[in-house]
């Protein structure tokens, strides 16, 4: 299986500083010619024929939701991009910012257009200090060339929140607040930012755009999976030799990435597991590595696509303290809002360091349990709802790690 | 003033204070919160939710080892025990002097070069032990 790059068509071949670059690769004709087409027919096509669907980890179709912001009637109305990538083990945003800004800003004027827009946010997250200045030069550059045609584009730096991700966090948090989720609905296509109807999507997502427009949904449409086509950004690291940023049609395998781009793991070892879709998703096994990686059939086998973050761990790895670092990262990134996730996200790292620490290891495996159900349901946020998912599916395919460290 | 209006880069002008000294005091979230025409309580619930932000932490350098999950599998653990040692603290802590405050912090997004570690806001990634507690000997 070879790369196909799509949304990292200019990555490496054009300087991500000069407007003239991407210019001379073609860009902002697709802009031009979204332009020239009836806003409804582009988003139905868009919807119909690409099938274009999220690429942040939730797989909407963005179709869908483009046409829910065209369809309410409002003097002022947003696009937003959410390049907030803080799931851990992706970094797929930011090797498009870094490589492609004005792809990303393409998009979100086509997007402006197709909705009637006249203002833009990129919030990237704090840490990206290098993709802020890139993108702040190229909203500039954008705007100097006359591109923009009178829409304004922000960029603005988060401040380190891993649930300011979550779509609804982030209006609140580009707002200037604490982020905290809302209720939904109402979906920020009919309430988003300052209340006003608001397009939400991922780098990746409107970076994706301007090829569909410039080759047609059809064609975009015929590559990888049927439900979920087009190619999909993995972002590849742990015990892997190659790790990276892989462009992949949706019908490559998880094999072609591990082993094709990944290389496997080291010589002498082997994989024990992999954690598909980021931080907050389970873990799978060397036995689904034909898995294509399209969103339906991760569901399929009950693993998840999420962001693309593909994490691969040897059998050097106790699982057990693995999943204390992740029940770790969502009790230090709990907002604190709803208590489900406040008191559920500490109980759950105290059970799993008592089981590191010799405790009982039935009781906390029922308390685990107990607490995933809950947390499922009654989180207010997806951050909540998916805290318990690392650690149930670990108990579940490694129960010898937890047994391992009682007897020890 | 419509303070929703202006609220898009609170968090920017909250950093850009901060880079002056490091952190941000009290009077300093007063004068943004003038500024923008909120709170100051409103501006301190921001301030103080956001990892970024470090309100009242007067260290003069500050440290911080990422610890998510691809650095932690690839060897987080042992590099942050090193710089413990090295600073005579904990994770969490400061030094008494107030010049080091070490800390986990969580994906910096550079799981490709595990493991990463911010340095007064300077990203090292693939850190070593040796490299990290070179440049604090350097800057003793």
């Amino acid at each position: 299986m070879k790369e196909v790059r799509i949304t990292l068509r200019n990555a490496g071949k054009i300087n991500p500083e000069s407007i003239e670059d991407y210019i001379k690769a073609g860009g902002y004709e697709a802009l031009k010619k979204a332009k020239t087409i009836d806003r409804k027919a582009l988003i139905d096509d868009i919807e119909g024929a690409s099938k274009l669907r999220g690429r942040g980890g939730a797989g909407f179709k963005t179709g869908l939701k483009w046409s829910g912001a065209y369809g309410v009637d409002s003097d002022v109305k947003y696009v937003v991009c959410n390049a907030d990538e803080g799931e851990p083990g992706t970094f797929k945003d930011r090797t498009i910012i870094e490589n492609d800004p004005h792809t990303l800003i393409e998009g979100m004027l086509i997007c402006a257009y197709c909705i009637q827009a006249k203002e833009c946010f990129i919030y990237v997250r704090g840490e990206y200090t290098h993709c802020i200045e890139l993108l702040r030069k190229a909203a500039a550059d954008a705007e100097d060339k006359g591109f923009t045609d009178g829409v304004k584009v922000n960029v603005v730096g988060g401040a380190g929140s891993y649930v300011c991700g979550e779509e609804t966090t982030l209006l609140t948090s580009l707002e200037g607040y604490r982020g905290e989720p809302r209720l939904k609905p109402p979906f920020p296509t009919v309430a988003g930012y300052l209340g006003k109807p608001t397009v939400v999507n991922n780098v990746e997502t409107f970076a994706t755009v301007p090829v569909i427009v410039d080759k047609g949904s059809d064609w975009f449409g015929s590559i990888g999976a049927p439900e979920y086509p087009g190619t999909k950004l993995f972002s590849l690291s742990g015990d892997v030799k190659n790790k990276g940023v892989v462009e992949l049609p949706t019908d490559a395998t998880l094999r072609d990435l591990v082993e094709g781009f990944g290389g496997g793991v080291r010589e002498g070892h082997k994989i024990k597991a992999i954690q598909m879709g980021g931080g907050s998703c389970g873990f799978i096994t060397e036995k689904e590595l034909d898995t294509p990686l399209d969103f339906e059939s991760m569901r399929a086998i009950g693993a998840s696509l999420g962001s693309g973050a593909v994490l691969v761990l040897d059998e050097t790895h106790n699982m057990a303290e693995f999943v204390k670092g992740t029940s770790h990262f969502f009790a230090h990134e709990s907002c604190g809002k709803c208590s489900p996730c406040r008191e559920g996200t500490s109980r759950l790292e105290e059970a799993v360091e008592d089981i590191l620490n010799g405790g009982d290891l039935n009781k906390n495996v029922a308390l685990i349990n107990k607490l995933n159900d809950v947390m499922s349901m009654s989180c207010f946020c997806p951050l909540g709802q998916g805290a318990c998912t690392p650690v149930v599916s670990a108990l579940k395919l490694f129960p010898e790690d937890f047994k391992a460290k009682k007897e020890a | 003033m419509n303070k929703y209006k202006e609220g898009a880069d609170i968090l920017d002008a909250l950093k850009a204070v901060q880079a002056k000294k490091g952190y941000l005091s009290e009077e300093d979230i007063c004068s943004v919160a003038k500024e923008y025409g909120r709170y100051p309580s409103e501006v301190y619930e921001t301030a103080t939710f956001y990892t970024m932000l470090h309100v009242g932490n007067k260290a003069e350098h500050v440290i911080e080892v990422c610890g998510s999950t691809c650095c932690d599998a690839g060897e987080s653990a042992p590099l942050m025990a090193a710089l413990e040692k090295e600073l005579g603290i904990k994770a969490g802590e400061t030094t008494e002097d107030g010049k080091w405050f070490l800390r986990r912090c969580e994906c910096l997004g550079r799981c490709d070069t595990a493991p990463n570690v911010m340095f007064d806001g300077e990203l090292i990634t693939n850190a070593r032990a040796e490299d990290v507690i070179a440049k604090i000997k350097a800057a003793k």
